[in-house]
């Protein structure tokens, strides 16, 4: 099976510090509205038994991505490793993409006329490091490397997650792994959207 | 600046030339002359300055990136023990709030009502002139300063001198009244000294760890990303006491969801399970600890049913904690706000010391009765003497410690006063026409004080208020007939010490905006001006340090031992550092002896006190108080983060979901929210994390200022402010 990087979101330990999406901000100095990485936050079940979890999301690096195929200008691409690249000089500001990916990943920068995601930081990854994300998580909740290996050594390396679209179209790389405490992955439960808003 | 906004306009016109392009060519492949670069935004800083973080008690070691004279990153320091490279997120963010647009730039007086401009001169010619005619007036005690967690040692130790040999006023105090008051009378009280036991290491090292009244992952993430990682890597179990479901509660082993007010019938419960399932110590007790006979009778009529029936959780699940707790082979207690804000607070924080001590584990690795601090320098002020004590932690009401600060400062003893006040006494003093000068260094009563409505009519009746702070904008500038403009800690230089009593350094990165000057120098003008220029004879931060120094000789915070660049050396030092023990002193109380009289801790047998204000039919809600990790104190600072408040950008109040059906509220509805002295608005989060008829407002945001609703009540013996249970209700707006 060919590499694909992606990251692995652990819900269990993720406290919601959005350390990950400071680094990545603070590294990058997008816009404060353009939020390559986001932490969202669901609610599950009802006191006193109730459970809010973090899930800490940015580009999913799908095999199968949609934001390249819909794109006119071939904006993106695809590395070996798996992870895809958007480039902006190239970008035209359709905003087809915004469209197509399933989980809103690319934004649009109306200040800049063009779209940007998470490029994985494969400038680190070439280096053998981590995405910035990963290196700024104080809990471990956030980590990076092959999918598969991903599926091999984590507690819980699953492709469904609250509020997650159906990862089936584009099949996204990054696995979840889901509270200890909540249900199960495969069980249907009522989510609780977003404490993230307040 | 220029080279952004070029390569902006550049992108912008490149995307309408390509879009034409893109048009003409029917989607065929566009090159673009420019490479393209992910980086293109990044700010690669010229230089980086070891310092010490500004925010919470947690002291992690940080470099501030410097680029052209201004701060524009800040980094986690790799081999920084606290933290070893990681940082939260306003942490990572907060150069944004030393860049910010609001910082003062000049001394402001009021004129006709008015704060206008003025020179160092005339603003402090102002100052001094009105307090010596009040002193001279009214006496000494008719001027009361209060200050902060948040300077460096240093400033601390020059305002101690100033406050006390100088003007000699018995008001003085600081915020860490609001904040580690509970848990300073708590260890002076048990240890006969204000000694934090533990260490972060004890994280790593211990079996279990009991968390109360601590929301470590919005408070300390740094600290949680710890305990998180301890877990992972040794299975480390988890028991939370809190009354709503935050993150560690999510998490633990263990969680007791008990009602607000009732820690120390739990914890108590908790201690009588130990003796009844024989785990405790007897030959450490006997050996290590006084007033044990007391305690015993006092527990016995603590069963788990007992405690069960007033907190409100199983008794099952109270004897499991405390089973779990008691025979792990080493077990470290936690707590911040949620026990020390509390007319419980005292008796709390002796409950907690007396389950670890019982134990006989105290002072063991992996083994501390731990109260953790909310600011990055409380424990500066502490050692200090910056507010309700005298310098090495001399108590202001021991006769010796005076004089021997006397002889140390070269004043006559009967100038030190031998009390220090609470900021709620000296409120109501100065609402009873008492005190007719305060002077505000860097803190925001109008918005951190209780009872908010109480706090403006005194600032009101002032004849002097003199605010000394970083920003202008701070909302207790309102009432200022004096403004100064203070530097950040990242534009001057001194100590700070974390609650692991790590002593470290902060540098000057960049220079304060305008004619802002450091709280040091500032200080150090003022009391020229005022006629005390021989106490204030050290010309710099460092010669102030060696001074202090000497005031810790042979004291339990001893830091002789340190130099400036020793802590940089060392990443930090913990205290007491001396010629005995130069490397610092990762626990304290590991022999078993302690700093009473006979030398043993006290355990004080304690009881549950009264809330002063319980929900009733008009107010039936209970409103609990605290903070959002996304947010720091009253928001100066982290209001200034644009990232911080877009992610929470204002003020919100969680309701459960039963009541908010009852209610007729929706999620994001804006509420009224009254209690018996004020009414605030807010929007509804609907949340099932915390117990119906409850509510939680964060306490950052001035536009609904959950003080304006907070009972002025107090612990009876550390003065602290009761912020986490009052009686309200809410309606939509």
């Amino acid at each position: 099976m060919p590499t694909q990087l992606g990251f692995h979101a652990d819900m269990e330990k993720c406290i919601g510090c959005k350390a990950c999406e400071a680094a990545c901000k603070d590294f990058y100095r997008m816009p404060p509205e353009i939020r390559w990485r986001k932490v969202r936050s669901f609610e599950m079940g009802e006191w006193p038994k109730a459970l809010r979890v973090h899930l800490s999301l940015a580009c999913n690096h799908c095999e199968d991505p949609a934001c390249m195929k819909g794109c006119p200008v071939q904006a993106y691409s695809k590395r070996e490793d798996g992870l895809v690249i958007h480039d902006p000089t190239a970008c035209i500001g359709c905003q087809y993409c915004t469209w197509t990916c399933p989980y809103g990943v690319p934004q649009f920068d109306p200040n800049e006329g063009v779209v940007s995601k998470c490029n994985g930081c494969y400038q680190l990854v070439d280096q053998g490091e981590l995405p910035r994300c990963v290196q700024a998580c104080p809990t471990t909740a956030l980590t990076f490397g092959d999918r598969a290996e991903h599926e091999r050594t984590k507690r819980e390396a699953v492709t469904v997650a609250p509020g997650f679209p159906d990862p089936t179209i584009t099949h996204p790389a990054t696995r979840f792994a889901w509270p200890k405490k909540g249900p199960k992955p495969e069980v249907k439960v009522p989510i609780t959207p977003p404490a993230e808003e307040h | 600046m220029t080279k952004h906004l070029d390569r902006r306009a550049f992108l912008k016109l490149s995307a309408i030339a390509t879009a034409g392009a893109a048009t003409g060519l029917a989607g065929g492949s566009v090159a673009l002359g420019a490479p393209f670069d992910p980086n293109r935004n990044h700010v690669e800083p010229d230089e980086w300055v070891y310092s010490t973080c500004g925010f919470c008690g947690t002291g992690c070691g940080i470099e501030i990136g410097v680029k052209g004279g201004e701060a524009v990153a800040i980094r986690g320091t790799k081999d920084y023990p606290v933290n070893t490279g990681f940082l939260c997120a306003k942490g990572i963010l907060q150069w944004q709030a030393i860049m910010a647009p609001d910082r003062g730039t000049t001394p402001l007086l009021r004129k006709n009502g008015q704060l206008v401009k003025a020179s160092w001169d005339e603003a402090l010619d102002a100052m001094t002139g009105k307090l010596k005619e009040i002193i001279t007036k009214h006496g000494p005690n008719a001027v009361a300063t209060y200050n902060t967690g948040q300077l460096l040692l240093e400033e601390f130790y020059t305002l101690g001198k100033i406050q006390r040999a100088g003007i000699g006023t018995d008001h003085c105090d600081s915020n860490t009244r609001l904040c580690m008051a509970s848990a300073v009378y708590g260890h002076n009280r048990t240890f006969g000294a204000d000694v934090p036991t533990g260490a972060y290491a004890d994280v790593e090292e211990t079996d279990v760890i009991l968390l109360v009244g601590s929301n470590m992952a919005e408070c300390h993430p740094i600290l949680m990303g710890r305990l998180t990682r301890a877990r992972e890597q040794k299975g480390t179990k988890l028991i939370v006491v809190d009354p709503r479901i935050t993150q560690p509660a999510r998490m633990a082993d263990i969680h007791l969801a008990i009602k607000p007010g009732t820690d120390v019938t739990l914890l108590n419960a908790m201690a009588q399970v130990l003796i009844q399932d024989g785990l405790i110590d007897q030959a450490y007790i006997d050996a290590s600890c006084s007033n044990w006979p007391e305690l015993k009778a006092k527990l016995t009529r603590y069963t788990p049913e007992f405690a069960a029936q007033v907190c409100g959780v199983p008794a099952e699940e109270i004897v499991a904690a405390a089973r779990l707790y008691g025979k792990a082979p080493r077990s470290l207690s936690m707590w911040v706000m949620g026990i020390n804000q509390s007319v419980n607070g005292v008796t709390a924080n002796h409950a907690l010391h007396n389950l670890n001590l019982i134990q006989g584990k105290l002072g063991k690795p992996g083994s501390a009765s731990f109260s953790v601090t909310g600011q990055p320098n409380a424990m500066g002020n502490r050692s200090a003497g910056g507010s309700s004590n005298y310098p090495g932690m001399r108590p202001i009401d021991n006769e010796q410690g005076r004089r021997e600060i006397a002889a140390l400062w070269g004043v006559p003893y009967e100038k030190l006063p031998a009390k220090s006040t609470p900021i709620e006494k000296i409120i109501d003093k100065i609402i009873a026409g008492d005190i007719k000068a305060l002077w505000v260094l860097c803190t925001n009563p109008l918005l951190s004080l209780p009872d908010q409505n109480r706090v403006k009519q005194a600032l009101a009746k002032l004849e002097l208020l003199v605010v000394q702070d970083a920003y202008y904008t701070v909302d207790t500038n309102e009432y200022a007939h004096v403004y100064l403009p203070a530097a950040m800690w990242a534009e001057k230089q001194g100590v700070m010490i974390n609650s692991e009593r790590r002593v470290n350094l902060v540098q000057p990165s960049i220079k304060p905006p305008g004619e802002a000057k450091s709280d040091f120098e500032i200080l150090r003008l003022v009391a020229q001006k005022m006629g005390y220029g021989h106490l204030v004879a050290f010309q710099t931060p460092a010669a102030c340090f060696e001074e202090f120094k000497q005031t810790t000789k042979g004291r339990p915070n001893e830091m002789t031992g340190i130099t400036y660049e020793r802590l940089v050396e060392h990443r930090g030092l913990q205290w007491p550092v001396s010629e005995a023990q130069p490397n610092g002193t990762q626990r304290a109380f590991t022999d078993g002896t302690f700093f009473t009289k006979d030398k043993k801790a006290k355990l004080w047998a304690v009881e549950q006190l009264d809330l002063p204000e319980l929900p009733d039919a008009a107010y039936p809600f209970m409103l609990n108080t605290g903070r959002v990790q996304e947010h720091y104190h009253t928001g100066t600072k982290t209001r200034k983060i644009k990232e911080m408040n877009l992610l929470v950008p204002t003020v919100y109040v969680e309701i459960n979901p039963k009541d908010a059906a009852e209610l007729g509220i929706a999620y994001g509805d804006m509420v009224v929210i009254e209690s018996k002295r004020g009414a605030m608005k807010a929007k509804a989060v609907i949340t099932q994390i915390g117990a119906p008829k409850s509510v939680f407002v964060p306490m950052h945001f001035h536009e609904g200022p959950v003080n304006a609703l907070t009972v002025w009540a107090f612990d009876p013996i550390s003065g602290e402010p009761n912020y986490k249970q009052q009686a309200v209700r809410i309606r939509k707006a």
